[in-house]
């Protein structure tokens, strides 16, 4: 096996599950999830011998966040979710099931670029700044779609709130 | 823990979904198949810019090649006459041979059918002013392009002599694959370019059988249309 590609197969074994994690949040569907990730992989391999001096974790959180918001652009989508889920009695909240689950109905009720730059703003901690270059949007953009974003999630399910 | 630490955490936490374990062969079968793909589209791509660029130049190439380069012959000199009379300035071509200065003009005259007509002589010029023709050609100023291209020889030291009809920015020559010096004056009464070749560059022994290259330019460089075979 050539050097790069041993170099890959490394890249691949350390970041699988974290961009799994982050397509899971983005999508909200498993399959989907995994179906992105392996596209995302295989375009990286694709451009390898570029990418791989630089930064492949960010270059592969930049084609993944890409990849579902031009997914969401197309004519022919499926919505996330049509109606409000229902609120889980306050018990669950101990389950971290039933806390994955709110957290996941909540996202739902987002567009698809207000999930993107909440997912990249607090699952991958980037700052504002970057978020906005990552998306190639402005600053202002970032600050006023994550705004939006944590509204959306705080009235529509109180995920936030119920949280701890 | 404000409200956004504990999205985080909640973000932080372990999916509670198994996902399928990648298959890195296959990711990197297909990645290779892609790059492959890539590499011979961008391949071809290059090649067709290529094939355009080269075709574009072959094809200018062969345009101004068929529209402006043809060699022409020189043709022999016509039978010199005594009654031509200037009808355009008088063109002093500084060439100089035992008679006096080479000198060129249109004249007015009659052709083989007898209908009226300019036509191109070459004259020598004295001292004294006094023009004796050597040679004239009739001159044809209805077509464009290079006309009566002609040897001055060997009545006259002048090499070559014609007029180019319509307007003209530069003209070249090149005999015997060198260029040579072309010189030329615009005679705007009758919309064309009296030109001719000084005797240097080998070109003292031109005679009616040779061949010369000579090209016409507008003031962009473009090559000008020219049909030219010998006048006679």
């Amino acid at each position: 096996m050539a050097r790069g590609d041993a170099e890959f197969v490394e890249f691949v074994q350390a970041s699988t599950a974290r961009l799994q994690r982050a397509a899971y949040l983005l999508t909200g569907d498993r399959h989907q999830a995994e179906d992105d990730v392996q596209t995302v992989l295989v375009r990286m391999y694709t451009a390898w011998s570029r990418i791989r001096r630089q930064d492949p974790f960010a270059y592969a959180r930049k084609v993944l966040a890409n990849l579902v918001i031009d997914r969401w652009r197309r004519p022919f989508r499926e919505d996330a979710a049509e109606e409000v889920p229902e609120l889980p009695a306050l018990g669950d909240l101990a389950d971290g099931i039933a806390a994955q689950d709110w957290l996941m109905r909540a996202l739902a009720q987002l567009s698809a670029r207000e999930r993107t730059v909440v997912v990249l703003r607090h699952f991958w901690d980037l700052s504002e700044a970057d978020v906005a270059a990552e998306l190639k949007v402005s600053l202002g953009t970032v600050k006023s779609t994550a705004s939006r974003a944590l509204a959306k999630m705080r009235l529509a399910e109180g995920v936030v709130e119920r949280m701890s | 823990m404000n409200e956004v630490d504990r999205l985080r955490e909640a973000m932080a936490q372990p999916p509670g979904e198994q996902f399928a374990e990648v298959d890195v062969q296959q990711i990197m079968r297909r990645g290779g198949r892609l790059r492959l793909r890539r590499r011979l589209l961008t391949a071809a791509g290059a090649v067709a810019v290529l094939a355009a660029v080269a075709g574009s130049v072959i094809g200018v190439q062969l345009y101004r090649d068929g529209q402006a380069s043809s060699p022409v012959s020189v043709a022999a000199p016509p039978v010199a006459t005594n009654d031509a009379v200037p009808a355009t300035p008088v063109l002093d071509t500084q060439v100089v041979d035992p008679t006096g200065n080479a000198v060129l003009y249109f004249s007015h005259g009659r052709n083989a059918a007898g209908v009226a007509t300019y036509r191109l002589v070459l004259a020598h010029k004295d001292a004294a002013g006094k023009l004796t023709p050597v040679l004239a050609t009739d001159a044809d100023l209805t077509g464009g392009g290079f006309h009566n291209i002609t040897t001055g020889h060997p009545g006259s030291f002048l090499p070559l002599f014609g007029y180019f009809v319509g307007p003209v920015a530069q003209i070249k020559a090149m005999y015997r694959d060198q260029p040579a010096q072309v010189m030329w004056k615009q005679v705007p009464e009758l919309n064309v370019a009296v030109f001719w070749l000084p005797p240097k560059n080998g070109l003292e022994d031109v005679d009616a059988n040779s061949s010369v290259q000579l090209d016409a330019f507008d003031a962009q460089g473009n090559g000008l249309y020219e049909d030219n075979g010998p006048t006679r």
